[in-house]
């Protein structure tokens, strides 16, 4: 580990910061009467999620230490710990986590550990918190692999992760309408989360961007939240639970009874497993595309506007 | 053994937060109504009209018989958001006055004794239809 790299686990601290920040939203959309909603149910499951999270990728994080350590010793030079070797790492992180994210999207398997976090129909601080149980599995940590194969120190990656976590917290909130100018043009904003949050046909498959949008305009998956067209939480779906337990193994139970259908092809059981989410042999469900084609056929004046 | 100790203080913490969202945002009591199933039909685009309905014990799920549509709408509320599922007959199961779905992420629930012959008699039309 460099030296002067601090030896922070931002997870401590960002715990309590987290609560604190609930509890300002809570009071502050009943003080105000609007920018959101809460329920206690759905809230607690949240959180509970959240926490279950955080135990689980503890144990997980000893594996994926070890897995990068032995790709930072194949690193041909070693970066030292610096400001701009942190700018570096922290742009870098980011730029790995939009493809991360839309692999999530855009693959079952990756869906099956994500889904949790948009599994809840309220968009609120707590929602942040519903985080998946088998990210490791998914297998989404390979993307951040090669950072450690130019040099960049696990610890440096791990605290530019944390980080960047740490930053998708404030923005899962309605609370918040718009942010300034320059600063929605840049960074990912509540307004631009709202929109990866919901399940109108016109925000499906947008705005995976962590921390800077950047990378969702320059990869033409940016959609602009409208006025006209308020999101809709949750999913395309939704859960008839609150259950953590069901709530977290929902889509590995969807897959593995597909896999399980009689008279498939291999092929057609790889794709049950790693298409995008809504394939399906016989066709009686639609991916997001097809839930986008579907709309236009009954409302053809959209076509060509934002997300279609 | 201090990760546990988080995570029992982070339940405790939870806890608590939902006990004070429960008392800043009581939930209405109120059972589903006609014509919040409507609604919800009208947004997943669902075609057909109520046409009748059996609401379930707890007032919070509900199941109807549609116009215009050979398929059962179940709906589950959370609150003011729900949740809606559109099924043939062969897809809902009945025993006595419990349904079932099949559906991983829907318990069962149960509707009034007295509307179970009701639920049997839907069924078995439905399901008359499908085969005629």
């Amino acid at each position: 580990m460099p030296e002067n790299l601090p030896d922070i686990d931002v997870s401590t601290w960002a715990g309590p910061l987290y609560i604190v920040l609930i509890l300002i939203e809570i009071i502050a959309i009943k003080i105000r009467g609007r920018g959101g909603q809460y329920e206690a149910k759905d809230a607690a499951a949240s959180m509970f999620m959240g926490a279950g999270s955080a135990m689980v990728n503890a144990g997980y994080g000893v594996v994926t230490v070890v897995i990068f350590m032995f790709a930072y010793d194949l690193a041909p030079f070693k970066l030292p710990f610096n400001v701009w070797t942190f700018i570096a790492a922290f742009i870098l992180w980011d730029f790995a986590y939009y493809w991360v994210h839309r692999y999530y999207h855009r693959s079952r398997w990756g869906w099956a550990a994500h889904v949790i976090h948009h599994s809840s129909q309220h968009y609120n601080l707590t929602t942040a918190l519903r985080q998946s149980w088998t990210g490791f599995w998914s297998g989404a940590f390979v993307l951040y692999l090669p950072m450690a194969l130019l040099g960049f120190h696990p610890s440096l990656i791990a605290l530019v992760g944390g980080l960047n976590l740490i930053y998708q917290f404030w923005f899962h909130t309605e609370f918040i309408d718009k942010c300034p100018k320059w600063f929605e043009a840049i960074m990912n904003t509540p307004s631009h989360h709202r929109v990866h949050h919901a399940k109108n046909p016109r925000y499906l498959d947008a705005n995976y961007a962590g921390v800077f949008i950047i990378w969702d305009k320059m990869f033409g998956t940016f959609v602009p939240e409208l006025k006209s067209d308020p999101p809709d939480y949750g999913l395309v779906s939704d859960l008839g639970t609150y259950n953590p337990l069901r709530i977290f193994s929902h889509e590995y139970v969807g897959i593995f009874k597909d896999i399980m259908q009689p008279k498939l092809s291999l092929m057609q059981r790889l794709k049950y497993i790693f298409a995008p989410p809504g394939w399906c042999h016989d066709k009686s469900r639609l991916n997001s595309h097809q839930i986008k084609r579907e709309y236009l056929k009954s409302h053809p004046e959209h076509k060509g506007t934002e997300g279609f | 053994m201090s990760l546990l100790i988080l995570f029992f203080a982070s339940i405790v913490a939870i806890f608590l937060l939902a006990l004070l969202i429960k008392w800043l945002y009581p939930k209405s009591k109120t059972a589903l109504s006609g014509a919040d199933f409507q609604k919800q039909l009208q947004i997943h685009g669902v075609t057909g009209t109520i046409d009748q309905m059996l609401v379930s014990t707890t007032g919070k799920e509900a199941i109807a018989i549609l116009k215009n549509n050979p398929h059962f709408a179940v709906i589950r509320a959370f609150g003011d958001r729900y949740s809606l599922r559109v099924l043939n007959s062969e897809q809902i199961e009945q025993e006595g006055a419990k349904i079932s779905l099949p559906d991983y992420t829907w318990p069962p629930f149960f509707i009034l004794t007295h509307d179970a012959e009701t639920m049997t008699n839907w069924l078995l039309a439905k399901r008359d239809e499908n085969d005629a």
